[in-house]
């Protein structure tokens, strides 16, 4: 039996199910910083994110006996966090995922948080790029920022991301494609002075 | 389908800027809960169906068992009717010591003669008939069709004094078990061969008496030889039966003429197998019921 280092996730997911409790520990430290970091940037909640953490790794224990193995393993797993997510707004009466997907939704997605690049002591300061980063990501659309995060932290294709958001591709290129274009809006004031003082 | 162009500056910032974890007390939370639920199960792929085949194996075993109490002996065991079909030879040679032995007895002195006339034997068999009966349904029981065989076979053997006999009431049976010991024959003066009046205490002396003889096999032989088959025990109880209705209807004068008649005639052989079933018959009490001159005829060797 190979290491469950050298197992893919279905190898390990399934090896969990037959009891093998190494082979969730090693799925675990696999996913755990993707799925709580996918958590938290979207509640934007320390203790919520670690509540939310907790119940979907629970829930995949549950669902253990149940596997199987039809789709990735990653897919699936960012498919219980997404869920618990929808319930979670959905408790907190929270569910407004603003939809830019098309051209008409500019105005709104123009309209959002995070232009950094109004605060000039920010440029000022040379924070860290990933500070602006993470912030420019807490100011995008739910849509775009859980596309976003799908793709960074679960490394989901677009096609993946369709399947989980229960959504075409192509509104998933789209919610990408505004997310990128408002993150690089965003990182230019840094880059411009960074420039300025090289 | 084609992969939106990623931004290699935003994912490599995104990498630094993103680095947050679960805290320690949350994985280990995690961990012990996956352990539970791990350990809680009853196993790993365990089959939910193991009994599946105990079941059935303790199914088979109950319809054997069945079968076999239901199905008659002989179409169980071959070897018991094998055993059978050695039985006949086992009780004629058990005839042949017995014979022997008592031609060696001395003569047991004159007591009078408990055996009743054929004419005068109670249509209501004694107890020990009746429990000699009740071994002979058992044996029956045993072996049913190997009985009626040698039932048929004894009385196409009978003469025909012997078919007239064999319409006299049933007074003998088959105890090979409880035989009686070979030291009490009751023997009658020569003279006086009829008993006077039948009782059943006599009675049933004569039956245990006679049992062995009719049956070709004495009782100490067919107790002896009871441990090597209980089919042959029932066969041997069996002809008994047969034979006894003959031989107690048969008064002792009669068979004596007959064997005296054959012997006249010239017909040794048959008169050496009148005498023999007369031995049979009567056990050690033959020698002092038959007349000398019909002691010495000699018994045809099988």
């Amino acid at each position: 039996m190979p290491a469950p280092a050298a197992q893919s996730d279905e190898d390990l997911m399934l090896a969990y199910a037959a009891g093998d409790a190494a082979a969730f520990d090693a799925l675990y430290a696999r996913h755990k910083g993707g799925i709580y970091r996918y958590l938290l940037r979207q509640c934007r909640q320390g203790g919520v994110a670690d509540e939310l953490f907790q119940d979907v790794w629970m829930n995949l224990i549950r669902a253990r006996a149940s596997y199987v193995p039809t789709a990735k393993f990653t897919t699936w797993l960012y498919r219980l966090a997404h869920n618990r997510l929808i319930d979670h707004y959905r408790a907190s009466g929270h569910l407004t995922l603003v939809s830019a997907d098309d051209e008409a939704h500019e105005d709104a997605v123009a309209a959002l948080p995070g232009a950094r690049g109004d605060e000039p002591q920010a440029r000022v300061e040379n924070r860290e790029l990933g500070e602006r980063l993470r912030s420019a990501v807490a100011s995008l659309p739910p849509a775009q920022r859980e596309a976003f995060l799908l793709q960074q932290e679960g490394g989901l294709s677009l096609a993946e991301i369709a399947e989980l958001t229960g959504v075409g591709t192509e509104t998933v290129k789209s919610r990408l494609r505004y997310a990128l274009a408002k993150l690089r809006s965003d990182l230019v004031d840094l880059d411009e002075l960074r420039e300025g003082h090289g | 389908m084609s992969e939106i162009e990623r931004d290699r500056r935003i994912d490599s910032a995104w990498r630094a800027a993103s680095r947050e974890e679960p805290p320690p007390a949350l994985d280990a939370a995690i961990g012990a809960a996956a352990r539970r639920a791990v350990d809680a199960a009853p196993g790993p792929r365990r089959n939910k169906h193991w009994w599946y085949p105990l079941a059935a194996a303790a199914t088979v075993a109950v319809l054997a068992v069945s079968i076999a109490q239901l199905t008659p002996p002989e179409q169980v065991a071959p070897t018991i009717v094998a055993d059978m079909a050695v039985a006949p030879r086992e009780a004629q040679q058990d005839v042949e010591r017995r014979s022997a032995a008592v031609e060696e007895k001395p003569a047991a002195p004159p007591v009078a003669l408990a055996t009743p006339p054929p004419a005068q034997v109670p249509a209501k068999p004694a107890p020990g008939v009746a429990a000699g009966t009740l071994l002979s349904e058992r044996a029956r029981v045993a072996a049913p069709t190997e009985m009626k065989k040698q039932a048929l076979q004894a009385k196409r053997e009978s003469s025909p004094q012997d078919k007239l006999a064999s319409a006299a009431p049933e007074t003998a049976s088959a105890n090979t078990a409880a035989s009686a010991p070979a030291s009490a024959p009751v023997v009658a003066p020569r003279s006086e061969p009829f008993p006077a009046a039948p009782a059943a205490d006599s009675r049933r002396d004569v039956y245990q008496e006679e049992r062995p003889a009719t049956v070709n096999a004495p009782a100490g032989a067919a107790t002896a030889q009871a441990p090597q088959s209980r089919i042959a025990a029932a066969k041997v109880a069996r002809t008994d039966e047969v034979k006894a209705k003959d031989a107690s209807a048969r008064s002792v004068e009669e068979w004596i003429k007959r064997i005296r008649d054959l012997k006249n005639d010239g017909r040794l052989d048959e008169a050496a197998k009148e005498l023999a079933a007369f031995r049979a018959a009567y056990g050690e009490r033959a020698d002092a019921l038959l007349p000398a001159d019909l002691r010495q005829i000699k018994t045809p060797a099988k």
